[in-house]
């Protein structure tokens, strides 16, 4: 048995006993073979001694055994990692950031203690999975849909506290901002409710989001403040009706407008699914594309011309890719726009954006069919499930070997940058991450188009491929990390990062000689003294550690 | 793998946590056993079986002594009979469950793999890349212990 730093291995031993009391000797894990669940799958320090590991790890099913874990971690100054269920991959996985703590995993805190169908919430445990919550619904027939990941197998309450997004209307994938309340099992073993939560005997917790002062939900997400032991959320009413229609345009530049239009209509509320963007001159699919190509059905060959262009269009094309698309009829840009809601509403709403795109010279529309919800199951097998709240693993079939990826990698960890919604800011992110590819002998990284997930901002998510060879681990970080400092002097910030640039991430944040980082150890020090709780997590250390993180 | 997850895994693990097996690609073992994991089982048997360009198949397994055992005799058996491979280890995975069960299993017998070569097992390219059979269940934790 590994002991975590700093902590004899009789009071290791003590601290474990005292645990298999809690929660049943069943149910605390310390054996090699139970621990190497806990390491990240994903790890960029496969086979190195940095890789993150786990002293052991103990499952409780109630608040009181949380509340009873903290306090006897407290006592022996044992570290703790809380995991809902642990996915996160390409961000850490379930894996503690600072090796030897003692991971508190909440899987088996699993119950959906309510859903409320006409004020459209939920409250759910960290151990509810996405698949738990929508098979809940379905069995009882309720007309709310909850947004999901892709993939769906995680936890509402981890992925929301991890920031994550989803596919259906913006105030829904957002996911952390879907959230009404939480209960939190603070750093001292105490039980603290927010919001509404915080009134004994408010039937608004799931209502009315930030109760009555500062409001401080924020600092649960993304945390090393305390365990999550319950959360709300607002889910989506099931729509009427599904409708999707994509505008095409033919030149490079058609981007600039394109990207106006489309933040004009997405803040008016006029398109109010997952923007969809895509460019077939290119060869970026889109989100609709990638759904269709996990089939693994053979692909039609591509022009040797159009790749030949391809080459040489790294930072967003040139005048013969433009003229090959006008030869060919292939779009330079594709804006797929998504519409939820009533029949009659979602046809004008798209009449309305075509109006506005009109304005493009020479730009087109493709109309989708429109879809009355629920789906049939004929309509079923023909659609992205998590544009309609189903919860999938299908995602895990483009990473898989197929006959488009022969050699897959072992994994991968997500460079995801947060950048201005605008067309400018696209071409410039290019530039300079093709520069930085070139520079630091990267695979990656051809002409790339953001993602929509949040409203009002861009974010790219470049997949840095993870190996089984050390060599390449080792370059690929290098990379990696100096990919961050090059995104910081540009003012691009990631959203959300693993362990191995926690630090690094937190570090570009300096506005003010890192105010925002002193405010957190101020808080971290007041709040967890001992210094327990995710020790380290998104660069946030307890001082004991601090000069040596 | 979601339509697996949908249809026979999340139904039958409401029900009762019983073990599975199967012969997959990696992917879907890993998926599985993360899945598997949020109801306490994990994978308690896993053999990889990697083809290799010689037509050989190497056979890396752990798990039990006992499917080891049976594993290594039956690299020696006919070229005719290594075809009907997944079958057979599929069999003396069955007959090992039904004899002791994956539980209680001496995690020392565990901890040792077994290696093997079968000469020309996929001469005929009868499957590219490597395979992974697997037993998922609950382990007894109690005797890892010791």
């Amino acid at each position: 048995m590994r002991t975590p730093p700093g902590v004899s291995a009789a009071d290791f031993a003590a601290a474990i006993a005292e645990f298999e009391h809690m929660v049943g000797r069943e149910w605390v894990f310390t054996s090699e073979a139970d621990l190497d669940l806990y390491k990240d799958d994903y790890s960029p320090f496969l086979g190195e001694p940095e890789a993150r590991w786990a002293s052991a790890a103990v499952a409780p099913t109630t608040v009181e055994e949380v509340q009873a874990i903290v306090r006897t971690a407290n006592r022996y100054k044992l570290p703790l990692y809380p995991i809902s269920t642990g996915r996160d991959l390409g961000y850490g996985g379930c894996a503690p950031v600072y090796s030897g703590s003692v991971v508190v995993d909440l899987k088996r805190m699993n119950r959906i203690l309510e859903v409320n169908e006409a004020n459209a919430s939920c409250l759910v445990e960290p151990g509810v999975s996405y698949f738990d919550l929508y098979r809940h619904i379905e069995e009882h027939g309720l007309k709310v849909w909850v947004d999901v990941p892709d993939p769906g197998w995680g936890s509402p309450v981890g992925n929301a506290l991890d920031r994550g997004g989803g596919y259906t209307r913006a105030q829904f994938r957002n996911h952390f901002d879907a959230h009404c309340g939480l209960e939190v099992v603070l750093p001292n073993g105490e039980l603290m409710r927010t919001g509404m939560g915080a009134l004994p005997g408010a039937r608004t917790w799931q209502q009315y989001k930030s109760g009555y002062g500062p409001w401080i939900d924020g600092m649960f997400s993304q945390s090393c403040y305390g365990i999550v032991t319950k959360m709300g959320f607002w889910l989506m009413p099931q729509p009427e009706a599904f409708l999707s229609g994509t505008v095409l345009a033919a030149k490079q530049e058609d981007l600039h407008e394109l990207v106006r239009v489309l933040n004009l209509l997405e803040n008016g509320g006029v398109t109010n699914g997952m923007p969809d963007l895509g460019s077939p001159l290119l060869g970026i699919l889109t989100i609709e594309e990638y759904a269709r190509s996990m089939a693994d059905l053979p692909q039609p060959p591509v022009d040797r011309e159009l790749l030949a262009l391809r080459d040489k269009a790294d930072s967003g094309g040139n005048a013969a890719l433009e003229a090959y698309g006008r030869r060919k009829g292939l779009a330079y840009w594709t804006f797929g726009l998504k519409f939820y809601g009533p029949a009659k509403v979602v046809a004008a709403q798209w009449e309305y954006s075509r109006e506005q795109f009109s304005r493009i010279a020479g730009v087109q529309f493709r109309e989708g069919p429109l879809v009355r919800l629920p789906l049939t199951a004929q309509e079923r097998a023909h659609v992205h499930w998590p544009e309609f709240g189903i919860p999938t693993l299908n995602m895990f079939s483009i990473g898989a070997r197929s006959s488009t990826n022969p050699d897959p990698t072992h994994g991968h960890m997500w460079f995801s940058p947060i950048i201005p919604r605008e067309a400018q800011a696209v071409f410039e992110a290019n530039r300079v991450f093709a520069a930085a590819a070139r520079e630091f002998d990267l695979p990656v990284l051809r002409f790339s188009l953001p993602s929509c997930y949040w409203e009002r901002a861009f974010i790219f998510i470049f997949g840095f491929p993870v190996t089984t060879d050390i060599k390449t681990n080792q370059k690929n970080r290098a990379a990696f990390h100096k990919l961050i400092r090059i995104a910081g002097e540009h003012g691009w910030g990631e959203y959300r990062t693993a362990p191995a640039f926690q630090d690094a991430v937190l570090a570009e944040y300096s506005f003010n000689r890192h105010a925002l980082r002193r405010f957190h150890e101020t808080v971290k020090d007041a709040i967890d003294p001992n210094g327990i709780m995710s020790v380290g997590r998104y660069g946030i250390w307890p001082k004991r550690l601090r000069r040596t993180s | 793998m979601t339509q697996l997850w949908y249809s026979e895994l999340q139904p039958l693990w409401r029900r009762e946590l019983r073990p599975i097996a199967g012969l997959t690609a990696y992917a879907a073992l890993f998926c599985l056993e993360r899945l598997a994991w949020d109801h306490g089982m994990r994978v308690v048997y896993h053999g990889a079986h990697t083809p290799l360009a010689s037509g050989d198949v190497d056979h890396v397994v752990h798990g039990p002594w006992s499917v080891r055992h049976h594993s290594k005799r039956g690299s020696r058996r006919s070229s005719d009979a290594h075809r009907e491979w997944p079958t057979d280890l599929a069999d003396r995975i069955a007959r090992q469950a039904r004899k002791s069960g994956w539980t209680g299993l001496p995690p020392a017998l565990c901890a040792v793999a077994a290696c093997a070569r079968t000469p020309g097992l996929c001469a005929e390219r009868s499957f590219e890349q490597p395979l992974h059979s697997w037993v998922i269940a609950r382990p007894a934790r109690h005797l890892e212990r010791t």
